[in-house]
């Protein structure tokens, strides 16, 4: 059984970082100083990931505030909402409200303005093996927001995946992952066809999968990663180059062993007839202290030795 | 039994004046402790300037934030580092790594402070158990039920505590305590850990009013559902922040105070405290806006005495002459409303 490891999502900052966008906010230290001090510590994160093995890795996004608000900033039509209860935990997100879906400029001088977001770029600049864009993933993009003018969900869709193209192809991204944190329930994936036959798109999913969700899809999804729930992993399979499940928990600090979580991952490969499967966390590490997410991580190279 | 007419209270915490707030995490405990007393002092003062009955535990100036407070007095508790809650806002959420005991008071001292120096009707707040339970990472239980219990066991240890306290300085007089539980409600399919764990917090004490506040909950309905099942004098909940600026809202414009007909139609028996102004906010609600908000509330539950008016929340992220003004026009509003009853 190969064992391959992918880290996608908001990564907890260091104590110093933290403190110097406290600095930024109180106008003790600049916008440059504050851009110097994203890039330098991402680019460690990136390098860290890619020398301890981790096969896959999502840009650390650092200074995103939460999944969505970049794009509340960059989208035109968009503009950021009240603070929001992120699903059932004690995190909050500002809604993004949509007003619009017409126009696909991208206002990519809001990243730097700092006013609702530390500034910085969306992406690291890096080439590093198995650097990866991360986007959130359309379905739950427009269940979390507040849209407006009977906008449907198939219009928002498109729009999005739209924009999220133009800012591959800005940022010189080869591959993408994106995370949907809401179950499908009976959508349909279609939507980011463009994306799928374009890139190599790794899709980490919540809740239960079925086959109606990937019904029109057009390419190969390199990836579909999933909870591990009864049928899911066949599902991903189907569907995918390498089924992937969510087996680290970000919600938690008890730390996963790595013999127990080979044996785990054997069985479910066994049961689904799969040699190849990625491992991925359940949610960004940003739910965890910083010392947690980074043993975490080390746990996660070592499987996939 | 209420006794009292649309009695007003307010809800905990309250800003801090800032020689209080500079000191409080790095200042020795022979420089914070007189801070704390001297904040209290003047916010009494500032509570009784503006007409409140109930003067709570006069905004919380002994604690810093509802969780860590607890956390610091409990074992079985370790702490690996911050959590972000939004933006660049942190707090200390605690792993559960064996079991969690009460190592001494947590509002102890600051009840035996209030006693000596204040006369008035005091509410205690508490952080309840579910959400403890709901804030804390968990690698030593089985599960949230059995955390959320265990929270449960502590809380009844500690109120226990205030009651000897309480029972010892104002003998015959009424002992209250409000449990706050924000995080009730985001996960309905828990809401029996959630009766649970309250009902131990509470469990064999009598003699006292048992409340319990819930802010900023996306369905109400759920908890109004389990009401009847909570061993709880009443509840103070928060509506104002749903509801218009201007006298006259019509009934689809006000869903916050118009589900208070589901309430009423579950429960006749536990209290409303009916939150009237938004502590989101700047704006001072008019004296006219929050009568005609008591009015609609007193439209749907006829009867006053079940009736107690607060804020929606604590008053902490206002500033002190904000919150001042707030609870002066909740007092002036009530007066007139209650004055034509």
């Amino acid at each position: 059984m190969k064992i391959e490891t992918l880290i996608y999502g908001i990564y907890p900052k260091s104590e110093e970082l933290r403190r110097s966008i406290s600095k930024y906010e109180r106008e003790k230290i600049g916008t440059p100083e504050i851009v110097k001090e994203f890039e330098r510590e991402k680019k460690d994160l990136i390098e860290r990931f890619g020398s301890s093995g981790i096969s896959y890795f999502s840009d650390p996004v650092l200074n995103w505030y939460d999944i969505f608000r970049p794009f509340s900033l960059m989208f035109t039509g968009f503009e950021l909402g009240q603070l929001t209860r992120y699903k059932e935990t004690n995190t909050f997100y500002r809604l993004p409200v949509v007003h619009d879906v017409g126009d696909n400029t991208i206002r990519y001088e809001r990243l730097l303005e700092g006013k609702e977001n530390p500034p910085a770029e969306l992406f690291s600049s890096s080439t590093a093996n198995g650097h990866l864009a991360f986007f959130p993933g359309v379905h739950s993009f427009y269940a979390m927001s507040d849209i407006r003018r009977n906008i449907s969900e198939e219009e928002f869709s498109a729009f999005v995946v739209k924009n999220y193209m133009q800012i591959m192809k800005r940022y010189g991204m080869r591959s993408a992952v994106i995370f949907d944190p809401v179950e499908y329930g009976s959508a349909s994936l279609s939507p980011l066809n463009p994306l799928i036959e374009k890139y190599p798109v790794y899709l980490v999913t919540t809740g239960k999968l079925s086959k109606k969700n990937f019904a029109g899809i057009g390419g190969d999804l390199a990836s579909v990663i999933s909870d591990q729930m009864p049928g899911n992993i066949n599902v991903a399979s189907e569907n995918s180059n390498v089924p992937g499940i969510k087996a680290i928990d970000a919600r938690n600090t008890l730390m996963e062993s790595v013999e127990e979580l080979k044996h785990q991952v054997s069985r479910i490969g066994k049961d689904a007839h799969v040699d190849r499967i990625i491992v991925a966390n359940s949610e960004s590490f940003d739910f965890l202290p910083r010392q947690i997410a980074d043993r975490k991580v080390e746990v996660m190279s070592e499987l996939g030795e | 039994m209420v006794e009292k007419i649309l009695e007003t209270q307010e809800i905990g915490s309250f800003r801090k004046p800032e020689y209080l707030s500079r000191k409080f995490h790095t200042g020795s405990e022979g420089e914070v402790e007189p801070l704390k007393e001297r904040a209290t002092i003047e916010t009494l003062q500032l509570f009784n300037r503006a007409g409140l009955e109930n003067i709570g535990v006069g905004g919380e100036m002994f604690r810093w934030e509802m969780y860590e407070h607890f956390a610091q007095y409990i074992t079985g508790l370790t702490f690996y580092g911050m959590v972000r809650s939004f933006d660049n806002r942190y707090y200390k959420k605690g792993s559960i790594v064996s079991d969690l005991r009460r190592t001494s008071s947590l509002h102890g001292d600051e009840l035996d402070f209030l006693l000596r120096n204040s006369k008035g009707e005091i509410k205690i707040p508490i952080t309840g158990p579910y959400t403890m339970m709901d804030w804390s990472f968990n690698e030593h239980y089985r599960d949230r039920e059995e955390v959320a219990v265990a929270f449960g066991r502590i809380l009844n240890e500690e109120i226990r505590d205030l009651k000897k306290r309480w029972d010892a300085a104002r003998p015959g007089e009424k002992f209250q305590v409000q449990i706050d539980e924000p995080a009730t409600t985001t996960h309905p399919a828990e809401m029996d850990t959630v009766v649970e764990s309250i009902n131990r917090s509470v469990e064999g004490i009598g003699g006292a009013e048992f409340s319990l506040h819930v802010c900023y909950s996306k369905d109400y309905r759920v908890l109004y559902d389990r009401v009847p099942e909570m061993k709880l004098q009443g509840l103070n909940l928060e509506y104002a922040n749903r509801d218009k600026l201007v006298t006259g809202t019509g009934d689809s414009d006000r869903p916050g105070y118009n589900d208070i007909r589901y309430f009423s139609e579950i429960e006749d028996r536990k209290f409303l405290g009916v939150g009237v102004t938004d502590v989101h906010i700047d704006e001072v609600e008019s004296v006219p806006v929050i009568e005609d908000r008591i009015k609609y509330v007193l439209g749907i539950i006829d009867d006053p005495e079940r009736i107690k008016i607060n804020p929606d929340c604590g008053l902490r992220t206002r500033s002190r002459e904000i919150g001042y003004e707030k609870l002066r026009n909740m007092v002036i509003a009530r007066e007139n409303v209650a004055g034509k009853l």
